[in-house]
């Protein structure tokens, strides 16, 4: 028996194959859905999953919840925005700190998975030591080991590593063997979004391109919606220190902050279905409360931004696979977060057409990872996944440029040989560094880490050492090194990236320090004085070719906004220049639309 | 040297049904991919390989011209003329496509940006009938391949430097359409 677990950044779930079909696994309360969720009492046994999500508002610092944001991430990469403390300095992996212990978030991740395994060996009423688990299509090689080892840590062999939106296809698929189609997945969860292009032919379900943000979701939407209610208990009750703090940081105290975010994604949810609500927390902070009617249209401002950020995914997915929407026979939406009108309606214009939301948001990659197990264990036949590496792999080469060695959507299962010699005679080895990402600079990409390979003495391009590069089926770099002499082959211990030396933690602080101590003011008059000399001679231009279809109102309002301007920079005042900027920005609002009219028709004729 | 026509059955020949070749890669990796096979994925590599040097008409001559040749060719194939004339346009689209590409990121402000639309507009134009252009080149390419194919014998002479031409065809138009359809996703931001 192997099971199928989607490990969530906010819900979890596990799924056995029953009479072939799969079926997903209810905890002793019945419940299918299990909160990713960890609350470390003073003192026992931490509790996992909703027992635990009912701390958060209680103990927000004791609680871990959006773990799966740190997996494989070093510190500085993320933002610490969790009411909870992050350890381990910058540049080293992420850990969290309770009390007086600090844990990896492969530990936490493995809380969740543990309580997963205990709830599914009751209600299947034997052991269960194996896993497929599923992540998001666009984490990279370090995101996938620390999924895996925290199967490991719970006790589970990970049979397989799945990409979401794949098993998601499979969920919807799995009824449909003998047909031949092509599908989009969009998958918006918690923390993360996926976009995958399919083809199905007769049970094969080959990826033909993914693309995707690991730092994209609901959760961000939580966050402006908080950040606009703690405005708005601001604006209501005048006090001396604002709840947002003076840098928009939290002044609120986390325990507010943590009853605000309750609140806040209550709200999310009714708006999805209701057309206003209302928000009342009394006495948020000591005796002021806060009492708030938000409309969906009000939501769906401050998503908006945050949702249009899937769109160039989209794209580029379309792209790759060498698609266009037309060529879609259906997209599927699948993640809690696409229960929003608003991400529907985004979906409907991206690909121009009517989401198919036929699958159950939250229980669609369970479904599918349970399949997958079906599919390992033999319990399911006639059905095959091709998946693809999501990112590029290369390694750096001369000039510090990214040689790409596997492109991104290549078919996996992998491999790619690459030749290297001696550049000089008697050279001992050699460092090779491995990069994931789609960045020109090899400084652009992420680093998974490096390995050194040892020469030979020889004469100059003599000594040769082919190495081979394997991506295997869950998506995990493997290095192997070959002597062209011998042919004996060593697996390559590839040293994770993310154990960065001290030295290059140091030089990083240095480099940041550096920065702070520039003349501050100097930097922001030099930086709005070259937005001004764009903008002014723009502004002339434009004028000139749409001024005429201007108001005599929005005519003098530019003008104004140009003066203003002119003598901001005579001044040499900073701050004054940069509003003056940003309302000439503003003023010419209608200009720039005008403009763009103008060229769009030009453009058609 | 692995034969990437054998592995996935297919004849040792310039054409090939694209539809067929999938079939075939779709059937033998559902036997072969590692799920099933319960193996490291070394046949499931060696599929993958195949069907993707296969199913490119660039990739697939130049691996039937090392398997039915494997010396390399005496001299390299002069560049057709009328691809040399393709080469110096496209690249004087490119050139105005990466001057646009540097103005448009020096725009800050919105106005800026508006300023550079109609260019835009002319640029994406000049970029689909450029693709257009390609499209035609390629449908005459595959053409020629079929006629290559209709008339093919193994390792006969006279084939090889048509072969050789042919393939060289393909190489540079997907090389440009690459860059082409690329400068046009960029174009849309």
């Amino acid at each position: 028996m192997i099971v199928g677990i989607d490990l969530g950044t906010t819900n979890s779930l596990i799924g056995a194959m029953d009479a072939g079909f799969p079926i997903l696994l209810a905890d002793a309360g019945g419940e299918r859905l299990t909160p990713s969720v960890v609350h470390f009492p003073e003192s026992g046994e931490p509790l996992v999953g909703r027992t635990a999500a009912r701390m958060r508002a209680v103990d927000p610092v004791n609680t871990v919840y959006s773990v799966k944001r740190f997996m494989g991430r070093r510190a500085g990469d993320e933002a610490d925005d969790v009411g909870y403390a992050l350890a381990g300095a910058q540049g080293t992996p992420v850990r969290i700190r309770i009390r007086d212990r600090s844990y990896a978030p492969e530990e936490i991740s493995a809380l969740v998975l543990k309580k997963l395994r205990a709830d599914a060996e009751r209600a299947l009423g034997a052991g269960v030591t194996r896993a497929v688990i599923t992540v998001p299509a666009y984490f990279n090689d370090a995101q996938r080991h620390a999924t895996k080892a925290a199967g490991e840590i719970a006790g589970l062999a990970v049979e397989r590593i799945v990409n979401e939106p794949t098993a998601a296809a499979l969920a919807y698929g799995l009824d449909k063997l003998r047909d031949r189609a092509k599908i989009a997945v969009f998958d918006l969860g918690g923390g993360t979004f996926d976009i995958s292009i399919l083809e199905l032919n007769q049970g094969v379900f080959q990826v033909l391109a993914t693309n995707g943000n690991t730092r994209l979701g609901g959760d961000d939407i939580d966050r402006a919606l908080v950040e606009h209610l703690a405005g708005a208990a601001d604006r209501a009750v005048p006090r001396s220190t604002p709840l947002e703090g003076p840098h928009g940081g939290p002044s609120l105290p986390s325990e507010g902050r943590a009853r605000l975010r309750e609140a806040a994604i209550a709200a999310k949810h009714r708006l999805s279905t209701e057309e206003s609500v209302s928000i009342d927390l009394p006495f948020l902070e000591g005796a002021k409360s806060l009492s708030v009617t938000m409309t969906r249209a009000e939501l769906e401002s401050l998503a908006g931004p945050i949702v249009e950020k899937t769109r160039w995914h989209c794209r580029r997915a379309l792209a790759d696979a060498q698609l266009h929407p037309v060529d879609l026979d259906d997209v599927i939406l699948v993640g809690g977060q696409t229960r929003m009108p608003l991400v529907r309606r985004h979906v409907a214009e991206i690909f121009g057409r009517e989401p198919n939301t036929s699958q159950n948001p939250d229980e669609a990659v369970a479904i599918g990872a349970t399949i997958q197990a079906g599919i390992l264990s033999g319990a399911v036949q006639n059905v095959v996944l091709l998946d693809v590496t999501p990112l590029s792999l290369g390694i750096e080469t001369f000039g510090g440029l990214m040689n790409v060695i596997i492109p991104r959507n290549s078919t996996i299962p992998i491999k790619a040989g690459e030749m290297f010699t001696n550049a000089v005679a008697g050279q001992q080895a050699m460092l090779i560094k491995v990069l994931q990402g789609e960045r020109e600079l090899a400084k652009d990409n992420w680093p998974l880490g490096d390995f050194t390979l040892d020469f030979e003495r020889a004469p100059k391009g003599q000594a040769r050492v082919g190495v081979q590069f394997e991506i295997d089926a869950n998506g995990i770099l493997q290095v192997l090194a070959r002597d062209t002499k011998t042919g004996a082959e060593k697996v390559v211990q590839v040293s994770s990236a993310i154990d960065v030396s001290d030295e290059a933690v140091e030089k990083m602080l240095e480099e940041s320090l550096e920065h702070a101590f520039e003349d501050v003011s100097d930097r922001i008059f030099t930086e709005a004085k070259l937005k001004s000399d764009e903008l002014l001679p723009a502004v002339r231009t434009a004028l000139q070719k749409a001024g005429a279809q201007l108001t005599d109102d929005e005519r003098a309002k530019i003008d104004a906004a140009v003066a203003e301007v002119e003598a901001a920079v005579t001044a040499g005042e900073p701050h004054r220049l940069k509003r003056a900027n940003t309302a000439l920005d503003e003023a010419t609002q209608r200009l720039a639309t005008l403009l763009i009219e103008q060229a769009m028709a030009a453009g058609k004729k | 040297m692995p034969d990437y026509f054998a592995a996935l059955h297919q004849p040792r020949r310039p054409w090939l049904d694209s539809a067929a070749l999938k079939d075939a890669f779709h059937q033998a990796t559902a036997r072969d991919h590692p799920d099933i096979a319960g193996d490291r994925g070394e046949k499931a590599s060696a599929l993958n390989a195949a069907y993707a040097a296969l199913r490119d008409p660039a990739s697939r001559l130049k691996h039937l011209l090392e398997l039915e040749w494997p010396a390399p060719p005496l001299a390299a194939a002069t560049i057709p003329s009328h691809l040399a004339d393709l080469f110096g346009k496209i690249a004087g689209i490119r050139q105005q496509g990466s001057n646009l590409a540097g103005k448009q990121a020096a725009a800050q402000s919105p106005l800026a940006r508006a300023l550079l639309a109609g260019e835009g507009a002319a640029h994406r134009h000049e970029l689909e009938a450029a693709l257009a252009m390609l499209a035609d080149f390629e449908t005459a390419a595959l053409a020629e391949l079929r006629a290559l194919d209709a008339a093919w014998a193994p390792r006969d002479e006279a084939a090889r430097a048509r072969l050789a031409s042919v393939q060289q065809q393909f190489a540079y138009l997907a090389k440009w359409q690459a860059q082409l359809r690329e400068d046009l996703f960029r174009l849309d931001g």
